[in-house]
């Protein structure tokens, strides 16, 4: 099974935001894509979810273009959890995690325990069960986060694709989100593609980081080879490099790039890190 | 599998409150509709008795008063029944397709392409007033057709914007059209005011077999609709990585919605209240977005068979537009429904 971008070009308005990305991601892979802002990482996840036409080239998932698929069958395939979403009033988090469930049921289907039973599951999953009787307006930024990628489970697509959804979270809760991901990918062979900006956490939870730049692909590979210095600079416009920290985990150093000076052989680093595995509250799977 | 953070998952409760609303809230509907059915054949300008009327069921009425109770009162009510139910859910499909909690036929401009039509018919054509229903119901059809046309842009859709936008456009058009025909044949504006501010005087069963198929189409294609209309909420991207077709979901829920509120004005006139505000009543009452649909329709039925029985009763034998009922009742319980519910505090 393969998600692939094959020369994708894609335009919004009359500018060519994407220039032809290649791309291949195989069932099971754990696939950060990490750019610059307006890069062109978001309008990928898009139309790889199939909510925009390229203008040229494909993508597909085993051979068939995700735009020429039925959306139920896509929604099994593919799902996607977006930078913002409407949460619709007087909609209960219970309620609004069964929508999840949609793609399931056929038009005159009633509503089945095994539904209840994903619904229930994706809750607790996402620490929402405690919430399930409140309204999506009285929750708070994390919360409803927390509560779309709920959702996002009940719907249970093989490949999950996810633009930006640390937004609104707490230290806590985003490391549990990514752990979460890791879990989903090992445990149960879903394949996971997320936009992300923090390169450190890109670095820390994801097998496959993809850079890009300006609408196309600069880097593709394992996070340490991705995370050169030339990609830092020529990218991020920053001087950085993968180092150690005390524990022997990989992080990020790096320091802005000061303007006509980007070629300084030995800048000051500043270290951005976050502490993930030595957080005492952490979640970890009993396994 | 581990979960966001470190607790325990807490176990799913129901919500046995709303449960207990909902079932207090339908109870009461189906009860007010029964009441307001036995009422409407009861009350009238010639006075029956409740042994009378079921009488007439039993074969044990004078021909005269089954002859009231069958052939006038009935089909009247029933045509409210069926009215307020098209209304009310034309008014759920619309908030829900335009995302907007201000849409209802009035807005979206169905029901101005029928008072166009009957305000041609009425003024201009007063020999033809016997094709008023299939006129203002192709009124309707035409108008609905062209907002939908104008908003529709290729590889887009229609947006619940500029369904909007083009929806009050319309209303302008052919609003001022109204004026000018009303203008030109002042001696004929009770008739068209009559009919603007919605009426059930002398509707029978034949306006009723003409409402029917078009309350059944639209009906069936508004439940079967029901579960995506409500992913559609989420907004037209998430709906559709979750598997919704968005485009023939908002044109199959517009014609919907168009069928409904054009067979329902083409019976009774331009009644308003009830497409706009009868879903958010209950809203209120249910405090969920779940049941709408189908509570709202009993909901509809309940408050326009009530409202033509007050119409024709208030002033007996004299009878006011139905539309002025809906309007000066509905309005202000609604503004207190508000307050009590803290949207207004």
């Amino acid at each position: 099974m393969t998600l692939i971008a094959d020369t994708l070009r894609v335009r919004l308005g009359q500018a060519e935001i994407l220039h032809g990305i290649d791309l291949e991601i195989t069932a099971g892979q754990r696939v950060a894509i990490v750019g610059p802002n307006g890069s062109g990482k978001s309008t990928l996840v898009r139309t790889l979810a199939g909510l925009l036409a390229p203008a040229s080239g494909t993508a597909a998932i085993d051979g068939t273009a995700v735009r020429s698929m039925r959306p139920r069958a896509r929604a099994a395939r593919l799902g996607l959890l977006a930078q913002s979403a409407e949460a619709p009033g007087l909609t209960t988090v219970e309620e609004h995690v069964g929508l999840g469930r949609h793609s399931k049921r056929s038009y005159l289907s009633r509503w089945t325990p095994s539904d209840t039973k994903a619904v229930r599951e994706a809750m607790g999953t996402c620490e929402v069960g405690h919430l399930s009787s409140r309204r999506m307006e009285n929750l708070s930024g994390g919360e409803r986060q927390r509560v779309r990628l709920a959702t996002l489970l009940a719907q249970d697509p093989e490949y999950l694709l996810l633009d930006e959804p640390l937004t609104g979270l707490d230290i806590e809760h985003q490391l549990g989100l990514l752990h979460l991901l890791n879990d989903l990918n090992s445990d149960r062979g879903r394949t996971i593609v997320c936009v992300l900006h923090d390169l450190d956490l890109a670095l820390r939870f994801f097998n496959r980081i993809v850079v890009i730049h300006e609408g196309r692909v600069a880097a593709d590979g394992a996070p340490r080879d991705v995370l050169c210095p030339q990609i830092f600079e020529r990218v991020f416009r920053v001087n950085g490099r993968v180092g150690c920290e005390a524990g022997g985990d990989p992080v990020i150093m790096c320091r802005r790039c000061e303007p006509g000076n980007q070629q300084r052989s030995e800048p000051p680093l500043v270290e951005v890190r976050v502490q993930s595995d030595h957080t005492p509250s952490l979640a970890r799977s009993s396994s | 599998m581990t979960s966001l953070a470190s607790s325990q998952t807490p176990a799913v409760e129901a919500s046995p409150r709303r449960a207990n609303r909902l079932r207090l809230g339908v109870s009461v509907v189906a009860a007010s509709i029964a009441a307001g059915l036995l009422a409407s054949l009861v009350l009238g300008a010639v006075e029956l008795s409740l042994r009378d009327v079921l009488g007439v069921f039993t074969g044990e009425a004078a021909e005269t008063t089954s002859r009231i109770v069958l052939d006038a009162r009935l089909p009247r009510a029933l045509c409210a029944v069926l009215a307020g139910c098209n209304l009310a859910v034309a008014g759920v499909l619309l908030q829900s397709v335009t995302r907007n909690p201000l849409a209802d036929p009035g807005l979206i401009g169905i029901t101005a392409g029928a008072g166009m039509a009957a305000t041609i018919v009425l003024a201009v054509l007063p020999d033809m007033a016997a094709m008023l229903p299939v006129a203002a119901f192709i009124g309707a059809m035409v108008s609905a057709v062209f907002v939908y046309g104008v908003s529709w842009r290729p590889g887009g859709g229609a947006s619940p914007v500029r369904m909007i936008l083009a929806g009050v456009a319309v209303n302008a058009v052919l609003g001022a059209i109204i004026g000018l025909l009303i203008t030109a044949f002042a001696d004929r504006i009770p008739a068209v005011m009559f009919w603007t501010t919605g009426s059930f005087n002398g509707r029978g069963w034949t306006h009723l077999w003409l409402m029917l198929p078009y309350s059944i189409a639209g009906m069936a294609l508004a439940l079967l609709l029901h579960r995506s209309m409500r992913v559609l909420e989420l907004g037209d991207d998430a709906a559709s990585t979750m598997g919704v077709r968005v485009e023939r979901t908002r044109l199959i829920a517009f014609a919907a919605a168009s069928l409904l509120a054009g067979s329902a004005a083409s019976v009774a006139g331009l009644v308003g209240f009830v497409g706009l505000v009868v879903p958010h009543l209950v809203r209120l009452v249910l405090g969920t977005n779940r049941y709408v649909l189908p509570v709202s329709a009993f909901a509809g039925a309940a408050v326009l068979l009530w409202s033509d029985l007050l119409a024709r009763t208030v002033l007996a034998p004299s009878e006011l537009p139905v539309g002025v009922i809906t309007g000066l009742i509905g309005g202000p319980y609604f503004i207190y429904l508000l307050y009590r519910s803290g949207w207004l505090r």
